[in-house]
């Protein structure tokens, strides 16, 4: 294969997983490593490296339409994102000090675990519930607007439990880094399980933070060699292309059974990568 | 009469809760409106910069030179580590160089898009929130200049 082709093959694949990442809600990331793995026989670092990239570009092209929209917590996603980055600095630091293959087992069990949380149908939130004080004070109950500017469909809802998601926050940074993936898993399931926000607004704002845990890191790998333009360069250019793509027509077409597709080929891609390590070959 | 005893939505069937706890709410949402078009902006430079290097290496090398592998991770294969390396790369007339150029561009975003939403919050006086993003901003910063 020559470099040229190389590129296109790359563009396209990472157009892919981004449009599929967009449209399921679990981001580009958890399918960019596994298939540079997998189908490009990339090595994990350079995966990661790249992968990092990606899910900046992914999360900057998606953000900005959750932002118009007004279904991104600004408060919410600048308070938890200073844990993040926090996590995802540590994670950074540590994963020189980690085996490859440490790092395959911890990422098949966080595509396994994310695989079967996007299947999950989530509970509608009671967005009656009495305000809580320190949500309050920090002015983190906000409006997740109706579809499309329908007037009166405004849902207003609070927060609680910030301190215990604040710490959930540091751990998805944490992965984040180890993993190259966005860890909006485990920041959705944060706000939507523990803060109690609509789900709209968790993804929303989750997809906001996710550039800035992943941009904690990439620096880091940039410095170590593990960001090359070649591999990262088509890889972040398709991804954002096709999340854009993606969040432009997830409002027009039923997601859920692409969603029981995606988590398949997750879970799929998962037990091949273990397989691989485990008992070795191609 | 003390209407200042009286619970602020009585008789009016309204929201159960004050009505200032929603007050941020109109401004965040205009922030929110700004940030994203200068977001879209940030994205669609660092991409033209990638598209731009990617092209540039297919019409000169790319049909005549074998993929590189990455099958084994080795740090000295990568010749751009910092933002000096590619300056150094451009000035050779490199085109991976240009495509590295757009990818540290890609990953400085982050940092840009706290130091704005600093400036913005700071400009609306809320400063418990532009100290957050200060915080924020030193981390982002120390990854990208001295993190390794």
């Amino acid at each position: 294969m020559s470099e040229a082709v190389f590129i296109i093959v790359l563009l396209v694949a990472a157009f892919g997983a981004g449009t599929l990442g967009a449209l399921t809600g679990l981001g580009g990331g958890v399918v960019i490593v596994p298939l540079l793995v997998l189908a490009f026989g990339v090595d994990l670092r350079y995966a990661i490296g790249a992968s990092l990239v990606a899910v900046i570009a992914t999360s900057c092209g998606s953000a900005t339409s959750f932002l118009r929209s007004g279904a991104a917590n600004l408060r919410t996603g600048m308070l938890l994102e200073s844990m993040t980055v926090v996590g995802a600095l540590f994670g950074a630091l540590i994963a020189g000090w980690i085996s490859t293959v440490a790092i395959t087992y911890i990422f098949v069990a966080a595509l396994l675990y994310s695989a079967i949380a996007t299947l999950r149908t989530p509970k509608p939130n009671s967005l009656d519930a009495p305000p809580d004080a320190l949500a309050t004070r920090l002015r983190l109950d906000s409006i997740l607007p109706g579809p499309s500017g329908s007037v009166g469909k405004d849902l207003p809802y609070a927060s609680r439990r910030v301190p215990a998601a604040m710490v959930v926050m540091a751990l998805a940074g944490v992965l984040s880094a180890l993993l190259g993936i966005g860890g909006g898993i485990v920041k959705v399931l944060a706000m939507d399980r523990l803060m109690r926000m609509p789900f709209k607004a968790s993804t929303a704002t989750s997809n906001f933070m996710l550039m800035v845990t992943a941009g904690a890191s990439a620096g880091i790998y940039l410095h170590r060699g593990q960001i090359d333009p070649q591999l990262a360069g088509p890889v972040a250019l398709g991804a954002a292309i096709g999340s854009i793509m993606g969040a432009g027509i997830v409002a027009r077409i039923s997601v859920r059974p692409l969603r029981i597709i995606f988590a398949i080929v997750v879970v799929a891609s998962g037990l091949e990568m273990l397989r691989r390590t485990i008992w070795g070959g191609a | 009469m003390d209407t200042a005893a009286m619970p602020d939505s009585a008789g009016s069937g309204g929201p159960r809760v004050p009505d200032d706890r929603f007050a941020h709410v109109p401004a965040d949402r205009a922030t929110a409106a700004r940030l994203a078009r200068a977001l879209r902006f940030g994205l669609f430079a660092a991409s033209a910069l990638i598209a731009l290097g990617l092209l540039w290496q297919m019409v000169t090398s790319g049909f005549s030179t074998p993929r590189p592998s990455f099958a084994t991770f080795d740090p000295a294969t990568t010749q751009y580590r910092s933002l000096s390396q590619t300056f150094r790369g451009l000035a050779n007339w490199r085109p991976d160089s240009l495509t590295q150029l757009g990818v540290i561009a890609l990953i400085a975003l982050p940092a840009a898009r706290v130091a704005w939403l600093l400036v913005a919050m700071a400009s609306r006086r809320e400063r418990l929130y532009a100290a957050i993003c200060a915080a924020v901003l030193v981390v982002l910063v120390w990854g990208l200049v001295a993190g390794k």
